[in-house]
């Protein structure tokens, strides 16, 4: 079965690398996405072996895991893990998340952070819980931690979902996916970790607000 | 006349002309191109004769011409503003499909 791991990536040239070394014994390729760095993130994942894409501009996560996936589809991938590009997530629990998958037994697996939250900033767990909470509100299916970037899709869930957000709301659009398309879906424990340099990446109270107000829309666009 | 009145109609004639302009330019389908004409008359009449919005006033259940004018225009300034972002939403799915095409284009027989 083969596995490619998915790292959308902004201006990440001083982890990239470090992340891409860490991800490339438990996966057969890693796809890293460019999304219009400014700095030298696309050499530095090159350089530690990835595949890079490159956006020519920055369009956002979504858009870059919508770009990841589409490039793991055309490479033969069977599973795809998506991971985040600025260390939060441990590669060495790649192969907890893709077991259920390569066995059979679920089209996506979601890693939750909040099933194991030791050492998660009380802040985070606390906004984590409102996410997960509206994204159930929103679309109707709630998951322990639906902003989790570390997950993995079979060949078919890639293919049936369809991701139409371009930035951070992305993480509820694909829970409401899953949804829609009836997917069988699994959640185990991650160990997510916290540095200043990772915090600073993640979705800020502000940047939260923006993305409840962007999932709003969509919903009633639909 | 009042001040006011000369300056709302000569202000609605440059939306006039403007509109039909744009319209030529072929930048406004015929379909907003008639309701854009239509709001800019109908606020020219409003302007022009502002008895006639007591009237309507009356004849919806609300006491002020005024009223119904402002009513009126938040409805519509409302139902804009989220046309306006359902569009700008279409945009960037557009732009991030031709970013996309191109990106693994780029990047075809790589992986």
């Amino acid at each position: 079965m083969k596995t490619i791991a998915v790292i959308p990536a902004y201006n990440e040239a001083t982890m990239v690398e470090g992340v891409v070394e860490a991800t490339l014994p438990f996966v057969d390729a890693v796809i890293v996405v460019d999304d219009g760095s400014q700095d030298e993130t696309g050499g530095a994942a090159r350089r530690a072996g990835a595949h890079v894409v490159r956006h020519s501009l920055n369009r956002g996560l979504g858009a870059s895991l919508g770009t990841g996936i589409q490039a793991s589809l055309a490479a033969g991938a069977d599973c795809i893990v998506t991971l985040d590009a600025d260390g939060q997530h441990d590669s060495s629990e790649i192969p907890k998340l893709i077991r259920q998958v390569q066995n059979g037994l679920a089209d996506v697996v979601l890693g939750s952070r909040l099933l194991n939250t030791r050492g998660m900033p009380l802040g985070r767990i606390c906004m984590n819980h409102v996410g997960s909470w509206f994204t159930f509100c929103m679309f109707g299916m709630y998951v322990t931690d639906s902003q989790s970037g570390f997950r993995a899709f079979s060949r078919a869930a890639a293919q049936a979902i369809n991701i139409r957000s371009n930035r951070m709301e992305v993480s509820s659009e694909i829970v409401a996916e899953i949804r829609r398309q009836g997917l069988r879906v699994a959640e185990v424990p991650i160990r997510a970790i916290y540095t200043d340099y990772s915090l600073s990446k993640g979705q800020s109270f502000r940047v939260g607000v923006k993305t409840a107000c962007r999932l709003l829309l969509r919903r009633l666009g639909q | 006349m009042l001040i006011i009145q000369i300056i709302i109609i000569l202000f609605l004639l440059y939306a006039l002309y403007r509109t039909i302009g744009k319209f030529r330019e072929g930048k406004v389908r015929w379909g907003w191109f008639g309701f854009w004409i239509l709001f800019w008359l109908s606020a020219g009449v409003v302007v022009l004769l502002p008895e006639t919005t007591n009237r309507l006033a009356d004849l919806v259940g609300v006491t002020r011409g005024v009223d119904l004018v402002i009513y009126f225009a938040i409805i519509v300034i409302s139902y804009l503003v989220f046309r306006i972002l359902i569009k700008i939403e279409s945009l960037e799915q557009e732009i991030t499909k031709v970013v996309r095409e191109e990106a693994l284009r780029n990047s075809k027989n790589q992986v």
